[in-house]
């Protein structure tokens, strides 16, 4: 079976998908149905509690199957259902199915009451995740081992960053926060998670002031410079979606206070996930995913 | 692009096309297992048909764990999952065919081991599982029947539908794993944190039954198996066993006395002994890992492990032609002991 290589795509690709041959969708309207999809997916998964890895490999899944699949003939929150649902089992954090219904059935529509099972809401929901699902790991070629930046990060702070400190750690939390949002970009579909990883340490660096040649020393040269140019074009691909979010508000990123951005959509009570990482104790002692112990190799 | 939409559809077409299931070999609790055909290219393989319209919450997690962790794992001590494909409502991993295994051969009595043998499918179940681990996978369901072993004497660890990773702090595991006389004492204790000792304790147990040739800590129910346990391998103390006391489960048992193994292994050497000791520690934290088993002593020591093409097999056609071919080796086998006797004997021979 092949490996991950059929999933990197070119950037004119995203020009050519099939919502936008087939589907009659535009390029930004498909860009804005998949952050609408990713940010269902994230809103679901944190209603489940579900671990952030959870809901990477979720986004991954469904940034994926439409690139084979069109938006017209298979709805976001369909494929977002099923994909939480997928990827909650094969990143062994299975909920209740029911409970996973209920969470998309109510975030779907947007409201605070939970659907009763007995509804036909329920049913029509639990019947289209269990026959999406077959689609959705044809589509995937069952390719259900998949990789995120996170990991590439933690282990290269764990292994090169030489001593723990509130900066490095500062460092961690807002390159985390960087990829956390990527995920409702496609670019995961353009570039593999360790250069998104660096690209993603890469932009928090210049965000805080961080001078890597400093603190990483050699370790970050080397891996920088081979593929310099990759890492910068993805961190481009990183800010764009900052540059066009202030656009919209008429603010320019430079001017924006650390914790008003990015990630703000992420949280339930809408304090932004920027701020929290950065300003509360609690998040800093606990990050959200408690894997370091069994990455490194 | 159209041609891209419609590819895994045709792709997953193609690859179920290819299949064809010649008769059904056996049946699981989830799945039914055929022997069948590559078209392409008359390759014999093994069909795993999971039945997905029977589980109401969709697709099983056994089948997903399989299929993931299978992909994750290449080995040569591993089975191969070579395509997986939907048909009808029915998921089916196509992996690659072994005619026997490990549980077949030990019931086999018309077979006789040699410990050169035993050695050697040690030393492929260990890579196998150190593979496993190295990847961070528990495979928690280790026995002889899920050790296959092909024609040329390869043997190939299968089932991965209990496997899952291991190695997260904190993260809670089910103890209802491991199929009974192969479950680890902190298994029995009722454990939620445990780590790649609950397969190495499993290996043990595989490691006295190729000894014994009888299952050997063969208890009727999870109380009568730490029964069993205990009276095997002495009941374990608190410093013996640090933590013991505080697991979810813990009961007092019986005080039995610790009886050293080669009472029980009368024709096992000391290296053999002191493998098999290590890999039955009670602390788990103490218990050998596949990585350090390997390195053990005894597979560098005499006898070598038997050649691949000498290994016993179980074969269903000739069982006379078999035991004949058998009955040479193990003769050459003993003569080849002789030689080594021999040859130690000449080096120690001062004049």
């Amino acid at each position: 079976m092949s490996t991950s290589d059929q999933w990197i795509f070119k950037k004119e690709d995203l020009y050519r998908t099939p919502s936008q041959t087939m589907g009659g969708s535009t390029y930004s309207e498909e860009k804005e149905a998949r952050a609408k999809g990713v940010t269902f997916i994230v809103s679901v998964g944190m209603h489940l509690k579900l671990p952030q890895l959870t809901m990477a490999t979720a986004a991954l899944f469904f940034h994926r199957f439409y690139m084979r699949h069109s938006l017209k003939d298979y709805k976001f929150y369909d494929i977002g259902a099923t994909c939480i649902y997928l990827a909650s089992k094969t990143e062994e954090s299975t909920r209740k199915f029911k409970d996973v219904i209920v969470a998309c059935a109510q975030k779907a529509a947007k409201r605070d009451a939970p659907i009763e099972d007995s509804s036909k809401e329920f049913r029509v929901w639990k019947d289209t995740i269990i026959f999406t699902e077959e689609l959705l790991l044809e589509t995937l070629c069952f390719e259900l081992s998949v990789e995120h930046p996170y990991h590439f990060m933690l282990t290269l702070f764990n292994n090169h960053y030489v001593k723990e400190s509130n900066r490095s750690a500062h460092l961690r939390q807002v390159a985390w926060a960087f990829i956390n949002d990527s995920l409702r970009t496609t670019l995961c579909l353009l570039y593999p998670p360790r250069i998104i990883a660096l690209a993603a340490v890469h932009i928090a660096a210049k965000y805080l002031d961080e001078n890597l040649n400093e603190t990483l020393g050699d370790t970050w040269r080397e891996l920088y410079e081979p593929d310099n140019q990759e890492i910068q074009d993805a961190a481009n691909e990183i800010m764009d979606q900052y540059a066009q979010a202030s656009n919209r508000n008429g603010r320019s990123f430079d001017k924006i206070a650390p914790g008003s951005k990015p990630g703000s959509e992420y949280q339930e009570n809408n304090t932004p996930a920027y701020a929290g990482y950065l300003n509360s104790p609690a998040k800093l002692a606990t990050p959200v995913y408690s894997h370091d112990a069994s990455i490194v190799p | 692009m159209s041609l891209v939409r419609s590819h895994a559809e045709q792709q997953n077409a193609t690859v179920y096309k290819d299949y064809k299931k010649d008769r059904k070999v056996g049946e699981g609790a989830y799945a039914v297992v055929y022997l069948g055909t590559q078209l392409s290219t008359k390759r014999v393989v093994a069909i795993k048909k999971i039945k997905i319209g029977q589980f109401k919450d969709g697709l099983d997690m056994s089948a997903i764990r399989e299929v993931k962790t299978l992909q994750e794992l290449r080995h040569p001590n591993v089975i191969e999952l070579m395509e997986v494909y939907f048909h009808k409502t029915n998921l089916n991993l196509v992996l690659e065919y072994l005619e026997s295994d490990l549980e077949m051969i030990i019931k086999d009595r018309s077979i006789v081991f040699m410990p050169g043998d035993v050695k050697h499918w040690m030393l492929m179940t260990l890579r196998g599982l150190d593979h496993c681990h190295r990847n961070w996978i528990l495979h928690r369901d280790m026995k002889p029947n899920n050790l296959l072993l092909g024609r040329d004497g390869q043997l190939k660890i299968a089932d991965f539908g209990l496997a899952r990773d291991f190695g997260d702090r904190g993260r809670q595991l089910t103890a209802q794993v491991v199929t009974r006389w192969y479950r680890a004492p902190e298994l029995l204790f009722g454990a939620r944190e445990y780590g790649y000792g609950v397969d190495i304790w499993a290996v043990g147990c595989i490691f006295a039954e190729l000894l014994l040739r009888n299952p050997y800590l063969p208890g009727n129910s999870d109380m009568d198996q730490l029964d069993t346990m205990f009276r095997a391998l002495g009941t374990p103390t608190e410093s013996e066993w640090p933590g013991m006391s505080s697991l979810p489960n813990y009961m007092q048992i019986k005080h039995y006395p610790r009886t050293p193994l080669r009472l029980l292994f009368t024709a096992a050497g000391a290296e053999t002994l002191e493998l098999l000791e290590s890999m039955l520690i009670y602390d788990p934290n103490r218990r050998i890992s596949a990585r350090e088993a390997l390195l053990h002593p005894y597979f560098f020591g005499k006898p070598r492990p038997t050649p691949l093409e000498n290994l016993p097999k179980h074969v269903r056609e000739t069982p006379e032609a078999a035991k004949l071919k058998r009955k040479a080796h193990v003769l050459g086998a003993l003569d080849r002991m002789s030689d080594d006797t021999k040859r130690t004997a000449r080096v120690l021979d001062f004049k």
